[in-house]
């Protein structure tokens, strides 16, 4: 009869699927290993990352928080991720300035009770005008600038108090800048808008 | 006829759009007269949330994972019109080896979501180790996605102008590998199903639509190439790698259930057939795979891809600046769930669910299903007795048989 | 593609203000809403053009409908758009010349507030039944709210 043939050819399907394993895996019981190129939970690295922002800035699902605090004269910059809030789509990594600062892990067993427990945070310090206190950038991204610049950079106050802090020299161009703004404030640790209030208007007339 | 459809009130039992029961919200009540059909009313939006509006605040390449998540199983088509709609804007052609492997990862999408297909049809019908083995021919499927992309669903592997991972050389040979044994698997299933005799009495004839229907509601994908009507957007209005491989578009006749399932059991070998002749082309070469875009200029594009559904349509305005205007999206189960109005009027019962089915309707769909009373406008039903009776009479037929 | 615009400028004439053609696969015409009816009979009953779908976009000064249509054995996609007025805007419905244009009216309806005269049950379709009066959610305003 016609519906003999074909029930043979399901029926060793059914007995090969009947004497072999079920196509899931043994997690939990057993520990899994993702492959290569998982894209799993995304870990700063510390000794690389520079602070720049830009992971903040290219999150689709806006799951990296970048919190300045400024606090008498010290000044700390946050970056912090939220597993719950990320998609793994990795362009944190694929934006990064340095290539290796946050990268994306295999880890996928990332279920928690507290979210404290599972924030990635990394902290920097940050440069801030002397005058008005605005954020200029973090030490490290500026000194990842006077690197990639070279002797360029020795045109820049700002950079050149860097390279001054690399090289262990001291200098007094940390004092607080007081108004009125004079000219020689200009090689002193100030942002772009204090620094042509300097340059061009020079308040400090009659000397 | 007209009073009684005026009435409208009704005595519904409210088991709510989310519940612990059902698998997705949506909503159909069918009105019927003993056991035909005389009206169906569709109520959607219980999936609506807003992604046309939340494109306005992303920037280019941000709305690429925004719409990568407006479905699960056609994850990729969504990504992959909006990719065309901002290269029809540029007017700018991607890189060869991303055109390659862009085909690659759209056919493997293809493949494993007309599986799945399979599966949920032989679970309406009553044939629980269809679904089983169906899903279970799947599933090293996505595991190949995991190992190209890095994730089994949601691959975000598309970009404006190209593609963001490459395939490594030491991952085609374990492509080969599951496609072959994919051919397989689905040869014994096309013939389990072309040559049982209970599946062609239980779907043959039944929710036919003819070409006047298909034209009238505009639908599309294997529901209008099994009414005859014979339109794919890969050939129509060539994309990627499409133009540069062989294959063929599958076309039947008679517009039934049963066509839809041989539409889509053999496009899935034009699919291997496909990614076979994209592997060969990019084995062992290099190239570049991202081309380079400064900015978007002011201008509308149009791009589409065929789905696994049918064809998937975006449109997209920009006014220069770093993100849309207003970006419009149309999905193909858009146009192709309103057919249920042409193809379930006058059917039983209990081929309503199978019909319903028969569209693949893209994951916020059809589970959400009740029998009203024409006449009283009680509810009658629910979705699980429909799936009951569906099985009772392929039960009844296979013993005619 | 030349084809195509020969035969819709030998078929509609004097109708179409406009035409700009982007690529050899995109046509975009401009036309009168009053003439929408007479347009589309053309074009898809005529012609035999399949419909794809209609956009609703709010611009600064107008609100704009672009109607969608597919000739399929060259690829091309004609769009044919109307500017509507943007105190009260208002066009003809095609749901007795295409049955399924009569989903995506609604939503048009609901989400921008754009009124389809003649339409058979202008009701909400994506939003609550309750929905606020005047509230239209895609519209740019309710957006710096």
């Amino acid at each position: 009869m016609r519906v003999k043939k074909p029930k043979i050819r399901e029926l060793k399907e059914a007995v090969k699927g009947a004497f072999s394993k079920p196509y899931t895996t043994d997690f939990p019981y057993k520990s899994h290993t993702p492959p290569l190129r998982y894209r799993g939970k995304p870990e700063y690295n510390k000794d690389v990352c520079v602070g720049c922002g830009a992971c903040f800035q290219v999150c689709p699902a806006k799951a990296i928080e970048m919190v300045d605090k400024i606090e008498n004269h010290t000044a700390t910059r946050t970056l912090i991720q939220h597993p719950s809030q990320c998609i793994f789509c990795g362009e944190c990594e694929r934006n990064c300035i340095t290539k290796e600062g946050i990268k994306l892990t295999t880890k996928f067993d990332i279920a928690y009770f507290n979210e404290r427990d599972t924030l990635d945070s990394i902290e920097h310090k940050l440069i801030i005008c002397q005058h008005c206190g605005t954020v200029i950038g973090t030490e490290k991204h500026l000194q990842w600038v006077l690197k990639r610049i070279g002797n360029l950079g020795f045109a820049q106050p700002v950079l050149l108090t860097q390279l001054m802090e690399m090289l262990k020299v001291k200098t007094d161009f940390e004092e607080k800048v007081v108004t009125p703004i004079q000219r020689t404030d200009m090689l002193k640790i100030v942002c772009p808008k204090c620094r042509r209030i300097a340059f061009i208007s020079d308040e400090k007339k009659g000397r | 006829m007209n009073n009684k459809q005026q009435n409208t009130k009704k005595v519904v039992v409210p088991i709510g759009p989310y519940h612990p029961l059902l698998e997705e919200p949506e909503f159909f009540a069918l009105y019927c007269e003993g056991e035909k059909v005389v009206d169906v009313e569709w109520q959607a939006g219980y999936n609506h949330r807003g992604i046309e509006k939340l494109s306005e605040s992303k920037h280019w390449d941000q709305v690429t994972f925004l719409v990568e998540r407006i479905c699960g199983i056609c994850s990729t088509s969504h990504p992959f019109a909006y990719c065309n709609s901002v290269e029809d804007l540029l007017g700018i052609t991607v890189p060869e080896r991303a055109r390659y492997i862009r085909s690659i990862i759209g056919e493997l999408e293809r493949l494993h979501s007309h599986l799945l297909w399979v599966g949920l049809a032989g679970h309406f019908l009553g044939y629980n180790t269809v679904f089983m083995w169906a899903w279970k021919y799947r599933e090293p499927v996505l595991d190949i996605f995991e190992i190209i992309s890095g994730n089994r669903n949601h691959y975000a592997m598309f970009k404006v102008g190209g593609v963001r991972r490459d395939i490594e050389n030491e991952d085609i040979p374990k492509i080969r590998k599951v496609l072959g044994e994919l051919k397989g698997q689905i040869e014994m299933l096309t013939g389990a199903v072309l040559d049982d005799p209970v599946l062609a009495a239980r779907l043959k004839g039944v929710g036919v639509l003819t070409k006047e229907h298909i034209k009238n509601f505009g639908a599309v994908g294997p529901v209008a190439r099994a009414s005859g009507v014979d339109i794919d957007v890969r050939r129509d209005d060539p994309y990627a790698a499409y133009p540069l491989v062989e294959w063929k578009v599958i076309t039947t006749e008679n517009g039934d259930v049963f066509d839809k399932a041989v539409v889509r059991l053999l496009e899935c070998f034009e699919s291997i057939k496909i990614i076979s002749q994209c592997l060969d082309a990019i084995e062992g070469k290099k190239g570049e795979i991202q081309g380079e875009i400064r900015e978007v200029p002011p201008g509308e594009g149009i791009g589409r891809h065929e789905a696994p559904r049918g064809e998937c349509f975006h449109y997209i305005r920009s006014d220069g600046t770093n993100r849309p205007v207003r970006h419009k999206i149309r999905a193909p189960s858009y146009v192709n769930i309103p057919t249920f109005k042409a193809s379930c009027i006058g059917q039983t019962i209990a081929d309503v669910a199978i019909i319903l089915a028969g569209v693949d309707p893209c994951y916020c769909c059809t589970e959400r299903v009740a029998i009203y009373d024409a006449e009283k406008k009680k509810k009658l039903y629910d979705f699980k007795y429909l799936v009951e009776k569906s099985k009772e009479k392929t039960e009844k037929i296979r013993k005619e048989i | 593609m030349k084809e195509i615009i020969e035969l819709l400028k030998e078929n509609l004439g004097n109708i179409i203000k406009d035409i700009k053609v982007h690529n050899d696969k995109r046509i975009y015409l401009t036309i009168e809403k009053e003439d929408i009816k007479s347009c589309t009979k053309i074009i898809f009953k005529d012609r035999n053009a399949r419909y794809i779908i209609a956009s609703g976009i709010e611009n600064f000064d107008s609100f704009e409908i672009l109607y969608h249509f597919g000739f399929d054995k060259s690829g091309t996609i004609v769009s044919i758009r109307t500017y509507l007025d943007k105190e009260k805007p208002e066009i003809e419905s095609l749901t007795d010349i295409i049955p399924g244009i009569s989903y995506i009216e609604r939503e048009m309806w609901e989400l921008l507030g754009i009124n389809f005269t003649g339409h058979p049950e202008l009701k909400h379709f994506l939003l609550r039944d309750d929905w606020e009066k005047g509230n239209y959610p895609l519209r740019k305003e309710t957006y710096e709210q």
